[in-house]
């Protein structure tokens, strides 16, 4: 429920920051997302305030504004800022940013990865990697890499929805389904 | 009643007319008072003898009593006999139905002894049939709970299979995991990332 409705908020945003004469770029937008969310996460009270029925709607829009030029924000996502908070929909503001990213990548013809492995990779291998996975997805990829000792060895990449399991541990899980189901 | 009462009063009436003195009334009829013939105590004799009177008024008497009787009394006096015999009819009837259940009662304790053991062959043969019932459903019951408990074994023969299977794999995955994970060096590790990265390129979007 709440993905769909951060789902509507970002692709009325992307409208607005894909628009010829929007002179704020999309990676601006999302910058100055991450950093109202993250203040948000550090200040449970300015969340409080936002949420507050007794607090009116003109003092939360002056707080978000301020808020918003405190931290560099654009004309653009304080605008947004001001319409989700009107709507109550303020504490979504996370899942909009991630949305309005997916919505970025999608338009931008990017699809991020996240690829895990158990031993450190070469930058060999990684291109190797990416140029598949882009071959699979049919789109530029956008790789983040982190390792896991529990993998054993091999390779997990995740592409949006697909997991592409190539790691020991997701064989050894294979072979042990395989042993009890006989 | 209201008849009966009716015609007792009439008598009174007619009784009372009895106490007039013959010098009442010559007295009545001259209009002087009666207690002055009662003092000159002379027999006054007017025409017929007043025996003669007092007939002809018991005469009319004894006709409205019987007028009266005819009229009131007789439909009173059979409707009674009536009512009288009817009673008679019925108690006749009761007392001929009790003679007729009296007749039953005895031939019923005459057959007693028959009755019993009639009583006592039909309970034998009940209890018979009873016990054959029993029997049959105990058997019923002895093997729908031999029959669930063999399911039952079965299911949990079939559990524990499965548990053990599950316990052995995983045994046996982590004993090769733990083999594998000493075994490996940092080449081999590439090539299986290597081998994954082919792996990638052979499938087909």
């Amino acid at each position: 429920m709440s993905l769909a409705v951060a789902s509507r908020y970002s692709r009325a945003l992307a409208e607005v920051v894909f628009a010829p004469q929007c002179p704020t770029k999309p990676e601006q937008v999302i910058a100055d997302l991450d950093a109202v969310v993250a203040a948000m996460q550090a200040s449970p009270e300015l969340v409080r305030i936002l949420r507050s029925p007794a607090v009116s709607l003109n003092a939360k829009r002056g707080l978000l504004e301020k808020l918003s030029a405190r931290l560099g924000g654009s004309p653009v996502t304080t605008n947004l800022l001001k319409v989700v908070c009107d709507h109550g929909r303020i504490t979504l503001l996370k899942e909009i940013r991630q949305s309005f990213q997916s919505v970025v990548d999608e338009r931008h013809g990017v699809a991020r990865a996240e690829v895990t492995t158990a031993q450190p990779m070469a930058t060999e291998q990684k291109i190797q990697l990416e140029a598949a996975l882009s071959r699979l997805s049919g789109k530029s990829i956008l790789a983040t890499y982190q390792q896991d000792d529990a993998l054993i060895g091999g390779a997990v990449a995740k592409v949006g929805s697909l997991i592409y399991d190539g790691s020991v541990r997701g064989q050894l899980a294979t072979l042990r389904r395989k042993l009890v189901n006989g | 009643m209201a008849k009966l009462i009716l015609i007792l009063v009439t008598a009174i009436v007619c009784l009372a007319q009895e106490h007039a003195t013959p010098g009442d009334a010559h007295a009545a009829a001259n209009g002087e008072p009666a207690h002055k013939t009662e003092e000159t105590a002379e027999p006054i004799v007017w025409g017929l003898d007043l025996t003669v009177w007092k007939w002809i008024n018991f005469g009319i008497l004894m006709a409205g009593v019987g007028y009266l009787f005819a009229k009131q009394g007789v439909p009173f006096f059979q409707e009674r006999a009536a009512g009288i015999l009817k009673d008679i009819s019925d108690a006749q009837k009761t007392k001929t139905e009790a003679d007729a259940r009296a007749a039953e009662l005895e031939s019923r304790i005459a057959n007693l002894g028959d009755e019993i053991a009639r009583m006592q062959a039909d309970a034998q043969a009940e209890m018979q049939n009873e016990a054959k019932r029993m029997e049959a459903e105990t058997a019923q019951s002895l093997a729908k709970v031999q029959a669930s408990a063999e399911q039952e074994i079965a299911s949990a023969t079939k559990q524990a299979k499965a548990e053990l299977s599950a316990h052995a794999a995983a045994l046996a995955i982590d004993l090769a995991a733990g083999r594998i994970r000493s075994g490996l060096n940092e080449g081999q590790s590439r090539g299986l990332v290597s081998a994954f990265i082919q792996d990638l390129e052979k499938v087909k979007n």
